[in-house]
C-alpha cells in the first residue's frame, strides 16, 4: 500500500529542531549580542525623538518605535531560523549533493522540511524566552499595550509564512553562491539587504514614497515586517489577513521558483562533475 | 539486475585560461572544451554478483555509478536496472528505493546529529517498517560494531568510524544493489579489513547485488569475483578476476635480507632460469611465477645457502597486471 508521500519527510522537521538544539551555545552567543544590539537602537531612537520637533515620526510614537525595533528584530531572528541557504551552498560545494540526490525524496522538500523543525527549535529556545521578557519590559516600564489574542494566532501563522518565504529565497539564493563560489560574501550581502528591506532596521515607511511602490511588488516586506506589525497589532483584523493573504501568494510563487531553479542547478552542477 | 547498453557521457567544461588577465577572458568566452567522460559502454551485471569497478582515477568510474544511481543522464545509450532507467523522472524514486550508495569520500550522514538520528531519518525516508528497521540495525550494528559511538554527533567520528557508520546506513534499506564508491579510501589496515569482512559478511546474508570501486587491489583481491576494468571511458577488460591472473602469470616477490651473499647465478641455474633479482631497499627481491615455481622451494633453497635476518611474501599480482594494463591502455 502507498502511503501518503509526506511521511517521508516528517523526520526532517524532527532533524531540524534537533539541529537547532546542537547549536543552542551559539545561539546564546547571538543572544547577548543582540540585547547589546537592542540597547543601543533603543537609545538611537531615544535620541531621534528627543531632537525631533514632532512628537511622531512617520506615524510612530517613541514608544510605538522602541517596541517596533524591539519585536523585528527579535522576530527577524525567529522568520530567519532556515539554513537552507547555507545547506544547499555547501551540498553543491562539497559535493554532499551527490549523496542526497540519490536518495528517493526530493531534496528541496527536504530542505524545506528541516527548516520547519528548525523554526520550531528556535522558537522553543530563542523567541519565547526573548520575546516574552521583552513585551513585559515594553509593557511595565513604557507602556505598550500587550498584543490582542487574535494577533498572536494571526502572528504565528504570518511568521510561519514569512519563514517559508525567507527559506526560499535562500534556497534560490544559495545556488547562486555556488556559481559565484563565494558562499560567505553571498550571505553577508544577502543577510544586509534582506534586514534592510524586509524592515528589519526601519519600518518601510520611512522610505520614499517610489521605494515603497517597489516594495510592493517585491517579498521583503512579507518576510519581516507583516509579522511585526501584526504582533503589534498595528493592522485592522482585516489589513492582517489580506497581508497574509500576500505572504501565502509569496511562499507559492518563490516556492515553485526554488523547485525550478534548483531543476537546473542540478543539471549544471553534475555536467561539470563533482 | 544492471545493464549498460552503448552507454555514453559527455560533459562540456568551459576553457580556463591562466593567470587573473585569462580569468577575465574566461567570463566573457563561451568556448567549451568537450570530454568524454563514458564511451560506449557496455556489461551486465546480475544479482547478488559483487564486480570490482577499476580504472584510474578520472577513468570514468564514478561518472558511470552517478549515471546508474540516476544522478546523471547518459548522453547516449541507456542504463536498466530492473528494466528501468534510473535517471528518468517517473522511474527515479522507484528505482532509488532499492539502490544504496557510499561515497567513501563524502558522508551521507547528518553532520551535527548523533548517529542514530541519521539512521531514523533514513528509516523515514526509505519507509522501513519499525520491526526490519529495529532487526538490520541490530545486525549492523553488531557486524560493524557501531555500539560505542551510536550517540555521538557524527562529525565526532573518526574516518574509519564514520566509514562503517555510513556502510550501516547504505544497508539499512536493505538494497538490491549497492553502488560503493572507494569505501576504503583513507583507512588504516585494520580498519580496512573490518570493513571488507562487514561487506563479505552482508553480501553472504542479504545477497546484495555490489559494484566496487576501489583504487586497493587487495580489497578487490578480497572480495570480488569479476572485474570490469575502464581507461579514459572505455571498457578494457570485463571477466573473471582469475583471467586476469592467469593472462599475466600469478607472480610471487620473495623479499630476503641475509647477513651473508648467496651466488645469484647458481640460484637461477637451480630454478631453470625462472627467477628475477633486484636489489630494494636492503633485500634481495626475487621474482618469479607462481605456476612455474614453487614459493616454499625458493624459500628453502634461501634458507639452505645463506643466514637469514627478514623475509617477506608478496603476492602483488592483480595491482601489477591493473598498473601494466593502465600503462599499454589495453588489455
Amino acid at each position: 500500500m502507498r502511503k501518503r508521500p509526506t511521511n517521508r519527510y516528517t523526520g526532517f522537521i524532527k532533524a531540524g529542531v534537533l539541529g537547532t538544539f546542537v547549536y543552542k551555545f551559539s545561539i546564546f552567543g547571538w543572544l547577548v549580542g543582540d540585547i547589546v544590539a537592542l540597547v543601543i537602537y533603543c537609545f538611537l531612537w531615544i535620541a531621534v525623538f528627543a531632537n525631533s520637533p514632532t512628537a511622531t515620526i512617520n506615524g510612530f510614537t517613541s514608544t510605538g518605535m522602541l517596541a517596533y525595533v524591539v519585536s523585528a528584530r527579535i522576530i527577524g531572528h525567529l522568520v530567519n531560523s532556515s539554513s537552507s541557504f547555507y545547506n544547499v551552498g555547501s551540498d553543491i560545494r562539497e559535493g554532499t549533493i551527490a549523496n542526497r540526490l540519490s536518495k528517493p525524496i526530493n531534496y528541496r522538500r527536504t530542505q524545506m522540511y528541516s527548516s520547519i523543525g528548525q523554526y520550531i527549535g528556535s522558537f522553543i529556545l530563542f523567541f519565547f524566552p526573548l520575546y516574552v521578557p521583552a513585551q513585559l519590559i515594553l509593557h511595565f516600564a513604557f507602556g505598550v499595550a500587550f498584543p490582542a489574542w487574535y494577533n498572536i494566532l494571526l502572528f504565528l501563522v504570518s511568521s510561519f509564512l514569512s519563514m517559508l518565504i525567507i527559506d526560499s529565497f535562500d534556497f534560490i539564493i544559495g545556488q547562486v553562491a555556488f556559481f559565484t563560489g563565494a558562499l560567505f560574501g553571498v550571505m553577508l550581502v544577502k543577510d544586509a539587504v534582506m534586514s534592510f528591506l524586509s524592515g528589519g532596521m526601519i519600518p518601510l515607511s520611512f522610505f520614499p514614497q517610489g521605494f515603497q511602490t517597489v516594495f510592493k511588488f517585491l517579498p521583503f516586506s512579507s518576510m519581516l515586517q507583516t509579522p511585526a506589525f501584526i504582533a503589534l497589532g498595528m493592522y485592522s483584523f482585516e489589513e492582517a489577513l489580506i497581508k497574509i493573504a500576500w505572504q501565502c501568494v509569496w511562499v507559492v510563487f518563490l516556492g515553485l521558483l526554488s523547485y525550478a531553479t534548483f531543476g537546473r542547478t542540478v543539471k549544471r552542477v553534475i555536467s561539470v562533475g563533482g | 539486475m544492471i545493464e549498460a547498453q552503448h552507454v555514453t557521457k559527455v560533459f562540456y567544461r568551459p576553457i580556463r585560461k591562466q593567470g587573473l588577465s585569462g580569468m577575465a577572458k574566461t567570463l566573457f568566452s563561451t568556448r567549451k572544451e568537450k570530454i568524454v567522460a563514458v564511451n560506449d559502454v557496455n556489461f551486465s551485471i546480475g544479482k547478488g554478483e559483487i564486480v570490482g569497478y577499476i580504472g584510474a582515477n578520472g577513468a570514468g568510474k564514478s561518472t558511470t555509478i552517478k549515471m546508474m544511481c540516476g544522478i546523471l543522464t547518459p548522453t547516449e545509450g541507456k542504463i536498466l536496472i530492473d528494466g528501468m532507467e534510473p535517471y528518468k523522472g517517473k522511474y527515479r524514486n522507484k528505482v532509488l528505493k532499492h539502490i544504496g550508495v557510499v561515497f567513501g569520500q563524502r558522508t551521507q550522514l547528518w553532520w551535527d546529529l548523533p548517529l542514530v538520528e541519521s539512521f531514523k531519518l533514513l528509516q523515514s525516508i526509505y519507509e522501513i517498517p519499525e520491526k526490519d528497521y529495529n532487526e538490520r540495525l541490530t545486525n549492523l550494528k553488531s557486524i560493524l560494531e557501531l555500539d560505542k559511538f551510536m550517540d555521538s554527533p557524527v562529525r565526532t567520528l573518526s574516518l574509519g568510524q564514520r566509514m562503517r557508520a555510513d556502510l550501516a546506513a547504505a544497508f539499512l534499506h536493505n538494497p538490491d544493489i549497492m553502488f560503493l564508491d572507494e569505501p576504503t579510501i583513507g583507512l588504516d589496515v585494520l580498519v580496512k579489513e573490518k570493513i571488507i569482512a562487514a561487506i563479505k559478511q552482508i553480501h553472504a546474508q542479504y545477497q546484495t547485488t555490489i559494484i566496487l570501486t576501489t583504487h586497493d587491489m587487495n580489497d578487490i583481491a578480497n572480495l570480488c569475483e569479476r572485474i570490469i576494468i575502464i581507461d579514459e571511458g572505455k571498457i578494457l577488460f570485463d571477466g573473471p578476476l582469475q583471467d586476469v591472473k592467469n593472462r599475466f602469470g600469478d607472480t610471487r616477490q620473495v623479499f630476503v635480507s641475509a647477513k651473508d651473499r648467496m651466488d645469484l647465478e647458481e640460484f637461477n641455474k637451480k630454478f631453470a632460469g625462472q627467477l628475477q633479482f633486484e636489489v630494494i631497499d636492503h633485500y634481495l627481491s626475487i621474482t618469479f611465477d607462481a605456476d612455474k615455481v614453487q614459493t616454499k622451494d625458493v624459500l628453502r633453497y634461501v634458507f639452505n645457502h645463506c643466514e637469514v635476518i627478514d623475509v617477506k611474501i608478496k603476492e602483488n599480482s592483480i595491482e601489477k597486471v591493473v598498473k601494466v594494463i593502465y600503462e599499454k591502455k589495453a588489455y
